[in-house]
C-alpha cells in the first residue's frame, strides 16, 4: 500500500514538473523572445534530455494515447467551421487521406531499403505517425501575418484529418508486428490493409458523429452554463475514444468527428461568455497535453544517441520527410484543381502548405508508444529520427516560414488593424470604467464631489479615445469596413444567442426555434464566406468596383 | 421642376473599399457645388453570389443586401454631416448590367467611381477600371469620373 502511494505521489509530482516547465517556458516566450510556443518547447525538451529518468516513472503507450492526444484533436476541431470545411473538402480529403498514404508508403519503403536494421512493419508505423503534420506553430505565424483565412483553412483541416489518418494507418502497421508468428511482409496485404483501414476509420467517425450528435441535441444545445458544457464535452471528448477504442474502431476519428458536432451544432445556443469559458478550458488542456508530450520525447532520447549513432538516420529521415511531403502537396494540389475548378489552390499556397508542414505532439506522442510493438533498439532509433524531423521542422521550417509569407506576398498589412483594435480597446475600457464609476455613484458608495471629479477626468479620457480613433479611421478609410464585418459578425452571434434564449424560456415553439435558427446560421455562414474572400484577396467585398 | 431635370443627377457606386470614402467625399462635394441630386448606389453582385454554395445562395444575398445598406447609410450620414440631401439604392444583378441601367433610370449626369490605392490581383487595377469606365460611357453616354484616395 505504502508502495502504491509513493508511487502515486511520484507520478503527481512527475506531472507537476513537467507543467511548471511548460509554464516558465511559456512566460519565458511571451516576456523574452519571439518564438511560436511549440519552437521554444522542442528547445527546452532537447535540454531535459541531457537528464533522462528524473521523473523516475514510465508513461504507457495507452494513457499517451488515451489520456493526451484526444484534448489535442478535440480542441483543434471545436474551432472548424463546417460550412466553411466542406467547401475546402475536396482538397482536404486529397492531402489528409490520399496524401497521408502516399506519404507513410514512400518513407516506409525508402527506410526499409536504406536501414536494414528497421522492419517493414516499423518503417510503415514511422511513415504514418510522421505523416501528421502539426500547424501550431505556423498557424501563430499565419494571425500575426494576416494571412487569408483559406489557406489557414486548409492547413488546419488537412492536418487535422491527417492526424486521425495517420493514427489509424500507425495502429494498423504496429497490429501487423503484433500478429503472432505472422510475417509483416506477407500479412499486410493491400486487401486486407484497405479493408481494415476502411473499417476503422468509418466506424471511428461513425461513433463520434453518433454520440456527438445525441450529446449537442440532447444536452449541450438545450443548456448555456459554462460548467455543464465543459463537463459534457469532456465526458464527450474522452467517452468517444473509449467506446470507439472498446469497438475496435479508431478513437481518434471519433473525437474529430464529435468535436466538429459540437463546435458547429452543440455550442449554437451557448452565449459567447460561456464560449469563452469553453474555449480557454480547452485551451488548457490542449496546451498541457501538448507540453507534456514535446517533454516527455526529450526526456525519452538520451543526447549521445541523438548526435553520434543515429545521425545518419535523422538526416536521412528529413530528407525523405520534406520529399515526400513536396511530393504529395503539389500531386494532391494538382489533382484538386483538375476535379475542383471553383476551389483551385494558388501555386503560393502550394508553396506555403509544402513548406509549413511541420510535425509535432501527434508524431511525438505516436513514437513514445514505439517502445511497445517493436525491440528496444528499433523503437529507440525510429524515437530519435521522429525527434530529429520534429526538431528541423519547428527550428527551420518553423521560423523561415514568415520570411516565405512575406516573399509570396501572402502576408496582409496588419499594423492598421492592430492599431485599430489597441485604440477601440483603449475606448471600450475607458466606457467600462465610467459605467462602474457611475453606478458606485448611483448607488450612495461615492460621494457627489468625488465622482464629478473622476467623471470629468474619465470624460477628457473618452474625448481623446473617441479622437484618436476617429483620426486612425481618417488616415485608413479601408478600416471602416473592417469595423463594419466585425459588428455584423458580433450582431449575429448575438442575435443567434438570443434566439437559443426565447427557446430556453418556452418563448417559441421547438418549430419556430428550428426555422430562426437555420435563418441566422445561414446569414453568419454567408458573412463567414464574405470575410474569408475579402481577406483573401482583399478583393470584391461587395463588388469589383469602388 | 424644369431646373431639377437640368441639374440631373450624380450616381456615386459605392462597395466600402479602399477608395469609397474618397468618391463619396467627392460626390458630396461635387452635389453642394451644383445643387444636383445625389444617389449612392450599391449593386448585389449576383453572378459572384452564384460561386457560393447553392444551399447558401439566399442567406448571401439577404447578407450582401444588409452589408450594403448598411454601407450607404453611412455614406449618407456623411452626406447629412455637410447638409447634402442624398439617396440611397441597392441593385441586384450583373455590376456593370445593373449601374447601366440604374444611369438611365435615374437620368444620371455623372458616374463616380472610386478606385483602391494600389493594384491587387482581383481587384480591378487602374487600366481595368479605366477600361470599366470607358465601357459605361460608351454604352450609356454618361461620364464616368474616377476617384483616387
Amino acid at each position: 500500500m505504502q508502495v502504491e502511494e509513493s508511487g502515486v505521489i511520484q507520478q503527481e509530482l512527475g506531472v507537476v514538473i513537467l507543467l511548471s516547465i511548460a509554464a516558465l517556458v511559456a512566460i519565458f516566450v511571451r516576456r523574452f523572445v519571439r518564438l511560436p510556443y511549440t519552437v521554444a518547447l522542442v528547445i527546452v525538451g532537447l535540454i531535459l534530455s541531457f537528464f533522462p529518468n528524473f521523473l523516475g516513472f514510465e508513461i504507457s503507450s495507452d494513457l499517451i494515447l488515451a489520456i493526451l492526444v484526444p484534448p489535442l484533436i478535440f480542441e483543434a476541431s471545436l474551432h472548424i467551421r463546417w460550412a466553411e470545411l466542406r467547401r475546402e473538402l475536396p482538397a482536404i480529403l486529397l492531402l489528409a487521406i490520399a496524401g497521408v498514404l502516399l506519404s507513410t508508403f514512400i518513407v516506409g519503403e525508402i527506410i526499409t531499403l536504406t536501414l536494414d536494421e528497421i522492419p517493414f512493419a516499423a518503417a510503415i508505423a514511422f511513415g504514418a505517425l510522421i505523416s501528421a503534420t502539426d500547424p501550431v506553430a505556423v498557424i501563430a505565424f499565419f494571425r500575426s501575418l494576416g494571412v487569408s483565412k483559406r489557406l489557414s483553412l486548409l492547413v488546419e483541416g488537412e492536418s487535422l484529418l491527417n492526424d486521425g489518418v495517420a493514427i489509424v494507418v500507425f495502429t494498423l502497421a504496429v497490429g501487423v508486428e503484433m500478429v503472432p508468428n505472422g510475417n509483416a511482409e506477407t500479412a499486410f496485404t493491400v486487401v486486407t490493409a484497405v479493408v481494415e483501414f476502411l473499417r476503422v476509420s468509418l466506424g471511428g467517425l461513425g461513433i463520434g458523429i453518433v454520440l456527438g450528435f445525441f450529446v449537442s441535441q440532447g444536452i449541450l444545445r438545450n443548456v448555456d452554463d459554462a460548467l455543464i458544457e465543459t463537463a459534457t464535452t469532456v465526458a464527450l471528448a474522452f467517452g468517444a475514444f473509449v467506446v470507439a477504442e472498446e469497438l475496435h474502431v479508431s478513437g481518434i476519428l471519433a473525437v474529430v468527428a464529435a468535436g466538429i458536432f459540437v463546435g458547429n451544432i452543440g455550442t449554437q445556443n451557448t452565449s459567447p461568455t460561456t464560449q469563452v469559458t469553453l474555449n480557454n478550458f480547452w485551451e488548457f488542456l490542449a496546451f498541457a497535453a501538448n507540453s507534456i508530450v514535446f517533454l516527455l520525447i526529450g526526456l525519452r532520447i538520451e543526447p549521445a544517441q541523438f548526435g553520434s549513432s543515429f545521425i545518419l538516420p535523422v538526416i536521412l529521415a528529413v530528407g525523405v520527410v520534406l520529399a515526400s511531403r513536396l511530393l504529395v502537396v503539389y500531386t494532391m494540389s494538382w489533382l484538386n484543381n483538375r476535379i475542383n475548378r471553383k476551389n483551385q489552390i494558388p501555386l503560393a499556397y502550394r508553396h506555403v502548405m509544402f513548406w509549413g508542414g511541420l510535425r509535432g505532439a501527434i508524431s511525438l506522442a505516436l513514437a513514445l508508444t514505439l517502445s511497445e510493438f517493436f525491440s528496444p533498439s528499433v523503437a529507440l532509433e525510429l524515437q530519435v529520427m521522429t525527434f530529429g524531423v520534429v526538431l528541423f521542422t519547428l527550428l527551420v521550417q518553423g521560423t523561415t516560414i514568415s520570411g516565405l509569407l512575406r516573399r509570396l506576398q501572402l502576408s496582409r498589412q496588419v499594423g492598421a488593424l492592430t492599431e485599430q483594435q489597441r485604440r477601440q480597446g483603449l475606448l471600450f475600457a475607458a466606457q467600462a470604467g465610467k459605467r462602474e464609476l457611475d453606478r458606485l455613484y448611483d448607488e450612495g458608495i461615492l460621494s457627489a464631489n468625488i465622482w464629478q471629479a473622476m467623471a470629468d477626468v474619465y470624460d477628457s479620457e473618452l474625448e481623446d479615445h473617441n479622437q484618436a480613433l476617429r483620426d486612425h479611421l481618417l488616415q485608413n478609410p479601408e478600416l471602416e469596413l473592417e469595423m463594419i464585418l466585425q459588428a455584423r459578425e458580433d450582431t449575429l452571434r448575438a442575435e443567434r444567442s438570443s434566439i437559443g434564449e426565447m427557446f430556453r424560456r418556452g418563448l417559441i415553439s421547438e418549430e419556430v426555434y428550428n426555422e430562426l435558427v437555420r435563418i441566422t446560421d445561414n446569414r453568419a455562414a454567408a458573412l463567414r464566406f464574405i470575410l474569408a474572400d475579402r481577406r483573401d484577396d482583399e478583393g470584391p467585398l461587395l463588388n469589383k468596383e469602388a | 421642376m424644369t431646373e431639377d431635370v437640368a441639374k440631373g443627377t450624380i450616381v456615386c457606386a459605392t462597395r466600402g473599399g479602399q477608395g469609397s470614402r474618397a468618391v463619396q467625399l467627392a460626390a458630396i462635394d461635387r452635389a453642394k457645388e451644383t445643387d444636383e441630386r445625389l444617389i449612392f448606389l450599391y449593386v448585389v453582385d449576383l453572378p459572384l453570389i452564384e460561386e457560393y454554395d447553392e444551399a447558401l445562395t439566399g442567406a448571401m444575398r439577404a447578407e450582401f443586401q444588409w452589408l450594403g445598406e448598411a454601407l450607404l447609410r453611412v455614406a449618407q450620414q456623411r452626406a447629412e454631416r455637410e447638409r447634402v440631401d442624398a439617396e440611397i439604392a441597392i441593385r441586384e444583378g450583373g455590376v456593370k448590367e445593373e449601374i447601366e441601367t440604374f444611369l438611365r433610370e435615374s437620368d444620371a449626369s455623372v458616374l463616380m467611381l472610386g478606385a483602391p490605392r494600389g493594384t491587387t490581383p482581383n481587384v480591378f487595377g487602374d487600366d481595368a477600371i479605366e477600361r470599366f469606365a470607358r465601357t459605361i460611357e460608351s454604352d450609356t453616354g454618361v461620364a464616368v469620373k474616377i476617384v483616387r484616395p
